[in-house]
């Protein structure tokens, strides 16, 4: 069972590396073998293989949260692009807590970085389902505490 | 048609390249580091998905815009994690942001578990 798991994950890092433009010349496209097989030894050997890690069976409940995430992005980068060309004393830094509603490792880390790469926000901690966030002005720390991006996440991975 | 296409495409980047500069001049107007990191953040959110938007619009339906789709979705995944893994980096080694009180995480685990 183990052994089919590796064969297929090797054939997987395969097709991705030659859809990325193969070039399919007598030393290069078995270099590219090699290169998946020690892709995959060293995540072997960080211990990164487990099934838990990644929610592939989620996925389909992503696009809905990915458009509703750029226009969060979209909103939150026009704000602190005022910040930075605006005066100084427009930031109140503060450094906001709370319960991350859904506990598994990929919403855990789903809702990190959504708190981070919408800018003013910046996960700086997460320690079972306490998340720690610094966050830019008194405004983006009373959006994240309102709670909307933690209940969609919940949404999307609702165990 | 591809007039209208080459327009869209080139604002897109334009205003892309704008957020990557906004970034560069946040991170080094900030007043200290935590700040600092929410200023290059500009870089990393929005600044690529106008750039690489504008490009996918310039190669059409083709395998290049798969892959620079493949290239956004890595950068979005990768670019907050390395963001986090400096603030707590910076955050357990003992460089502690305004108005904060608590442990951090990874050191409370630490000495509950011991």
């Amino acid at each position: 069972m183990q052994a089919v798991r590796l064969v297929a994950a090797i054939a997987m890092l395969y097709l991705v590396w030659v859809l990325w433009g193969a070039l399919m010349k007598t030393p290069v496209w078995q270099l590219g073998l090699v290169s998946c097989v020690l892709v995959l030894w060293l995540t072997l050997r960080m211990g990164l293989a487990r099934n838990d890690l990644l929610g592939v069976h989620l996925l389909h409940r992503m696009p809905r949260y990915w458009v509703w995430l750029v226009w969060q992005m979209v909103l939150s980068n026009l704000q602190v692009l005022k910040l930075v060309l605006g005066p100084r004393s427009a930031l109140q830094p503060r450094v906001v807590e709370f319960e991350a509603e859904a506990g598994s490792p990929f919403a855990l880390a789903l809702l990190g970085n959504s708190i981070t790469i919408t800018p003013g926000t910046l996960t700086i901690d997460i320690a079972q389902r306490k998340v720690t966030v610094h966050c830019l002005t008194r405004e983006t720390a009373d959006e994240l505490l309102e709670g909307s991006m933690n209940r969609r996440i919940a949404q999307v991975d609702p165990d | 048609m591809n007039g209208i296409l080459d327009i869209v495409s080139g604002l897109l980047m334009v205003s892309g390249a704008l957020f990557v500069l906004a970034g560069g001049i946040g991170a080094l107007r900030m007043p200290d580091f935590y700040t600092r990191i929410h200023g290059a953040s500009l870089t990393d959110s929005l600044g690529p998905v106008l750039v690489l938007g504008g490009l996918m619009l310039q190669s059409g339906l083709s395998l290049v815009t798969l892959k620079l789709a493949a290239v956004l979705l890595f950068l979005m995944i990768t670019s907050p994690t390395a963001s986090y893994a400096l603030a707590n980096a910076a955050l357990l080694s003992g460089l502690r942001p305004a108005g904060y009180a608590g442990t951090p995480g990874e050191q409370l685990e630490k000495g509950e578990r011991s």
